[in-house]
Formats: structure tokens, C-alpha cells, sequence
């Protein structure tokens, strides 16, 4: 069994918060900056938990059944992150170990003995009334748009088809075209171009994120300065309300 | 006649006091931003940019319940000012 690319415990402890909670939503967790740090450590460990125990046959399954665009070679995370995005309404041509791995992401413990159907009933209570309404308004949705769309069942009926792998050209195409070392030296350098293009996304990335959390730190603290000046504005004129009270009712013992 | 000035006394000097402070603190405040922010260079343009669309992207209904209350203070102390002259109470009661 192939394991995913968990970070280890330390490793963990020692991630700032919106790190960590970077990860854990790369895991397919929605935490969000509010979430305590404790909170989203613990929630990040169970997660590793549970891919680790999860076979990554039973979550291609699930990728296949929603027809989710995904490379045969997707890691467990990365699979763990698509899986966790979709909320079936129904489940009918999900195999059983799908079904398994659907409902561990969902956050529904599996009940040994349990069937089909009573998991199936569980999994859909997992989002509460909310998400019963938005299922009904999609179904409703969905039935008047396949009602427009006649070709929809066509696409439908296809094969499901993994997306190409990065290695879809063999090294023995590449050194047939450009001799040994030019195909060698063209396989390196698109791996390496791989790399760097993937980091430097990364990099990008993080700073959009960082520019945003500067951004909402700096809506806060505006907030937070007209709301105390507001308050000032509010006490001062309290007291004005006070001392002319207070006049008043001298005006009123004088007379 | 002592007596009745007293509040007439407080009333000027607390103007007198409060309005002084607080113009030189606005023009203080304006002064400071403007000094900071009217300098030419790229990073100061981009940052009064930056502070212009911080600005105008507040929200008033973020603050509507603080301004009902100033509304409401501000009316409570107006009809009080008014009762001083006779015209709030006295012309309720008169009326009445």
C-alpha cells in the first residue's frame, strides 16, 4: 500500500497555524483561520489517520464514479482533496468500499454490520437541513437543465477516462527522436521544468495568501478604529445627555 | 444670578476646551497623513491607492447600530437643549 506524503508529528507541531491549516485543506478538511490551533492539529493527525488506513483502489472508485478529472498516479491527499469537495445526493453505482471511503471523508463512522442503505441514509444527514435544500434545489436544477440539454445522456455513457500521465512520452520515444544523451537531457529538463513550475505555483500561491491575510487584517483594524471612535462619539454625548440633565433639573430645583 | 451662570460657564469653557483639542487634533491627524502620503515614489502612490480602496470599501451597515444610537443620542440632547429655552417642555405643556 502506497502511503501519502504526511508530514510527520513534529514537523506538524511545529507548523505556524495558517500553515497548518493550509495543509489540513489540502486534505480535504475545511478548517478556516478561526479554528484553534489545537483543534486543527488534532483534526489534521486523524486525517492522516485515516488515509493511511484508506486503500487508494477504493478511492479511485469514488474519483471514477463522480467522473472527476484525476491522473491514475494522484496521490492519497490529492484524491482525499477532490473526494471531499463533492456531496452526493445519491449514491446508486458506488461500489461498497466507495461508499466506505465516501462516508470516512464525510466524517460518518462506518457501524460494523451497518448496511448499505442506513450508511447511505447517514452520509446524507451529514450536512444537515441546509444542504437537503441546496441537494433539492440542484436536483430541481439539474432535472429542468438535462430537460434542455437532450445530448446529456450521451455524455453521460462514456468511459470513464484517467487524465494523461506527466510521463505519456517514454524515454525510448525521446532518445529514438534525439540520440541518448539529448533524451536523457530532455527528460531531466522537463522533469525540472516540472519542478520549478510547480514551485514557483506554489510560491505564488502563498503570497496571494499572505496578500490576503494582510488585507483582512487591515479591514479589521479599520473596523476596529471606527467602531472605538464611534464609541468616544457615543460617551461624549452621554455625558453632554447627563450634565444637561442635570442642568435641567437644577433649573428646575432654582425655580 | 451666580448660580444660574454656573452651568452657562461650564458649558462655554468645556466648548472652548473641547473644540480647541479637538481642531488641533484633526488638523494634527490630516497633517500627519497628508505629509505621509503626498510624498512622490511608487510604493507611496500605491499605498494611498491601497488605503483609498480600504476606505471606501467599508461597509455603513457594518456600523448602522452604532449611528441609530449616535442618532438617537444626538435627538435625546437636542430636546434637552431645547427644554433649557422652554421650547421642548414648556411647549409640549403648553400645547397640552
Amino acid at each position: 500500500m502506497d502511503r501519502p506524503e504526511v508530514a510527520s508529528a513534529p514537523s506538524l507541531f511545529k507548523l505556524p497555524k495558517d500553515e497548518l491549516v493550509r495543509y489540513g485543506c489540502t486534505l480535504g478538511l475545511s478548517l478556516s483561520g478561526d479554528t484553534p490551533h489545537e483543534e486543527a492539529l488534532a483534526m489534521v493527525r486523524r486525517r492522516q489517520e485515516l488515509l493511511l488506513s484508506m486503500d487508494r483502489e477504493a478511492m479511485l472508485d469514488v474519483v471514477r464514479w463522480l467522473r472527476l478529472p484525476v491522473r491514475r498516479s494522484a496521490n492519497k491527499e490529492h484524491l482525499a482533496q477532490l473526494i471531499s469537495q463533492q456531496h452526493p445526493a445519491h449514491h446508486e453505482g458506488l461500489s461498497d468500499r466507495g461508499l466506505g471511503v465516501l462516508a470516512g471523508l464525510s466524517g460518518v463512522e462506518p457501524v460494523s454490520g451497518e448496511s448499505r442503505s442506513a450508511l447511505e441514509r447517514r452520509l446524507r444527514k451529514t450536512g444537515g437541513v441546509g444542504a437537503k435544500l441546496r441537494r433539492f434545489r440542484r436536483s430541481a436544477m439539474g432535472s429542468l437543465v438535462a430537460k434542455l440539454v437532450s445530448s446529456s445522456n450521451i455524455a453521460d455513457s462514456h468511459d470513464y477516462r484517467y487524465l494523461p500521465e506527466d510521463e505519456a512520452q517514454s524515454i525510448k520515444s525521446d532518445i529514438e527522436q534525439t540520440g541518448l544523451v539529448g533524451g536523457v537531457a530532455r527528460r531531466l529538463r522537463g522533469v525540472a521544468d516540472d519542478y520549478v513550475r510547480e514551485k514557483l505555483d506554489e510560491i505564488e500561491q502563498r503570497i496571494d495568501q499572505k496578500l490576503d491575510e494582510i488585507d483582512r487584517r487591515l479591514g479589521e483594524w479599520r473596523d476596529r478604529e471606527v467602531t472605538h471612535r464611534l464609541l468616544i462619539l457615543k460617551l461624549t454625548l452621554v455625558f453632554s445627555i447627563l450634565v444637561a440633565l442635570l442642568s435641567l433639573l437644577y433649573d428646575y430645583v432654582r425655580s | 444670578m451666580v448660580a444660574a451662570s454656573l452651568f452657562d460657564v461650564y458649558r462655554w469653557c468645556l466648548a472652548i476646551v473641547v473644540g480647541t483639542y479637538a481642531t488641533i487634533r484633526l488638523i494634527s491627524f490630516v497633517f500627519y497623513w497628508r505629509v505621509a502620503l503626498d510624498r512622490p515614489g511608487r510604493s507611496e502612490a500605491l499605498a494611498r491607492r491601497y488605503l483609498m480602496s480600504l476606505l471606501v470599501r467599508s461597509r455603513f451597515r457594518r456600523f448602522f447600530f452604532d449611528f441609530l444610537q449616535i442618532g438617537v443620542l444626538a435627538a435625546v440632547l437636542v430636546y434637552l437643549l431645547l427644554m433649557h429655552h422652554g421650547d421642548g417642555v414648556g411647549a409640549a405643556h403648553g400645547s397640552s
